[in-house]
């Protein structure tokens, strides 16, 4: 074998091999699935920050609640437990693999909120609770948070599309394949429409 | 970057509506859609807001639309919101004034960094105690004016970064291309170093390289793969038929030049979109996450 040949042998296999590397860390979209994942998992943060946000007001709104309604027993202990089963489901990013706990996980605000909404009709019969500064306060900022509830969830909806897409299109699901990336869970358009309406508040 | 890969699956997503009332376009702090204002109110607001953002650096703007369809306020306010980008990229100090006329409803839509100086409370008890008492009388522009004024009030309270001298112009359009004939001339350089540095080795690894970097520029520039990938094959297929057939290694940095001509060519029809007349307004590139509040009258 002649030094020529050596050199063009070893000229191929080095073409071959850069060009195949450059083929697979570009168009295999492992970086791409990285990148939308991390905006999944951004996305899904800012939900859990807004339900929390949330939970928070509901102590406050509770008691509010009873210095004028007190009698409404059934509604507040509703509320109050509903309160509980949102904290009690851990809303940590693994939520975003596993589809069981992401149902139960929605399940528990879902309730959250129809209990909010059911608490906020019995309101009405209250005219001097609905004119109390503290609970009008209260008030505006439940509605803001239902609001950023549900943009936070939209945006969700949206990431999570966008990384479901990449990971189900050739030839990136070989890749989420063999890293174990997985199609995520995502909220239900219908269910979406039900649960993004704020309650309705009436002045 | 990627905002045009992004678009189509936000057109999509938003598809889920029923019949969506369009985004109005942007081009003025003042849009009026419904005439309620006389000409002379509207420059009167145009100026107030306009010296407020050359003053303090926020941009507040004003909507009046007759009706948001079969959305609600908050859901066309937040498309809209999005659409527009109201406010300082990073600091997300806008606030759009939203009043769905026919509707009976107005609402803040509050950037994300203004959520603090102007909490949901706030901007709930602007629209309760000021607003809504001189839209009920049907006096627009005076409550309008009032909710402005409030607004800019709290705005002027709060620490924000100094507006720069060209932030309450339009967006010069020369920032892009400023931006992009950077992309080429770094990848013209990197094509040449690279070139130098493998003249000693393979030329074919030249155009390979080039290849790659123009890919990886024009990533960056937000092609999508898709167009990206045949094109390159085939650009980097001509590349080697040419270097195999000439046979000539000494042309260090050539596939670098022709991978920046490629790109160059190929963002040319990249759509990129710039608002190029010298008055015209245009949103910062604020984000908003849904703060602000909404009442009706």
């Amino acid at each position: 074998m002649s030094q020529g040949d050596f050199f063009r042998i070893r000229k191929s296999f080095l073409i071959g091999f850069t060009g195949l590397t450059l083929f697979f860390t570009n168009s295999c979209g492992y970086n791409t699935i990285q990148v939308q994942d991390e905006q999944v998992k951004a996305a899904w943060s800012e939900v859990i920050n807004m339900y929390q946000r949330r939970a928070d007001l509901i102590p406050n709104l509770v008691n509010t609640v009873k210095g004028y309604a007190a009698q409404e027993k059934e509604v507040l202990i509703e509320v109050t437990r509903a309160r509980a089963s949102v904290g009690s489901v851990q809303a940590t990013p693994e939520v975003l693999n596993n589809p069981e706990l992401f149902a139960k996980f929605n399940q528990a605000q879902g309730q959250m909120t129809s209990a909010l909404s059911r608490l906020m009709v019995v309101v009405e019969k209250y005219p001097d609770l609905k004119s109390d500064k503290s609970f009008i306060g209260l008030q505006a900022q439940l509605e803001g948070t239902e609001n950023r509830i549900a943009v936070a969830r939209n945006r969700y909806i949206t990431s999570v599309q966008e990384y479901n897409i990449t990971v189900r299109t050739f030839p990136n699901v070989i890749t989420a394949k063999i890293f174990g990336y997985d199609v995520k869970p995502n909220f239900s358009v219908e269910n979406e429409k039900e649960i993004s309406k704020p309650p309705q508040v009436q002045f | 970057m990627r905002r045009l890969f992004f678009l189509p699956i936000l057109l999509f997503c938003s598809g889920i509506f029923a019949d969506q009332i369009p985004i109005p376009k942007l081009a003025h702090r003042v849009t009026d859609l419904t005439s309620t204002l006389s000409e002379e109110e509207v420059s009167n607001l145009e100026n107030k807001l306009k010296d407020f953002e050359k003053r303090k650096g926020s941009q507040v703007v004003l909507v009046i639309i007759p009706t948001t369809g079969d959305e609600t306020i908050e859901q066309y306010s937040i498309r809209l919101a999005e659409d527009w980008k109201i406010g300082r990229k990073g600091t997300a100090d806008g606030v759009i004034f939203l009043v769905a006329k026919d509707d009976r409803k107005m609402r803040f839509e509050i950037g994300r960094g203004l959520e603090g100086a102007i909490p949901d409370v706030t901007s709930k008890r602007i629209q309760v105690e000021y607003v809504r008492p001189l839209f009920k009388e049907g006096k627009y522009f005076e409550g309008i004016d009032q909710g402005i004024e409030k607004i800019l009030g709290l705005i002027e309270g709060e620490p924000l970064p100094e507006p720069s001298s060209t932030s309450y112009e339009s967006s010069s359009p020369g920032t892009e291309d400023d931006n992009f004939g950077l992309y080429i001339g770094a990848l013209v350089v990197i094509g040449i170093v690279i070139g130098f540095l493998f003249k000693k080795l393979f030329s074919l690894l030249q155009a390979g390289l080039a290849t790659y970097v123009g890919y990886w520029v024009g990533g960056l520039l937000g092609f999508s793969l898709e167009v990206m990938l045949p094109l390159l094959v085939i650009f980097f297929i001509l590349l080697c038929i040419i270097y195999i057939a000439a046979k000539n290694p000494g042309s260090g940095g050539g596939g670098g030049w022709s991978g920046s001509s490629w790109s160059s060519y190929g963002s040319s029809d990249s759509g990129w979109s710039s608002s190029s007349s010298g008055d015209s307004f245009s949103g910062g590139g604020g984000d908003f996450s849904g703060g602000g509040s909404s009442s009706d009258w």
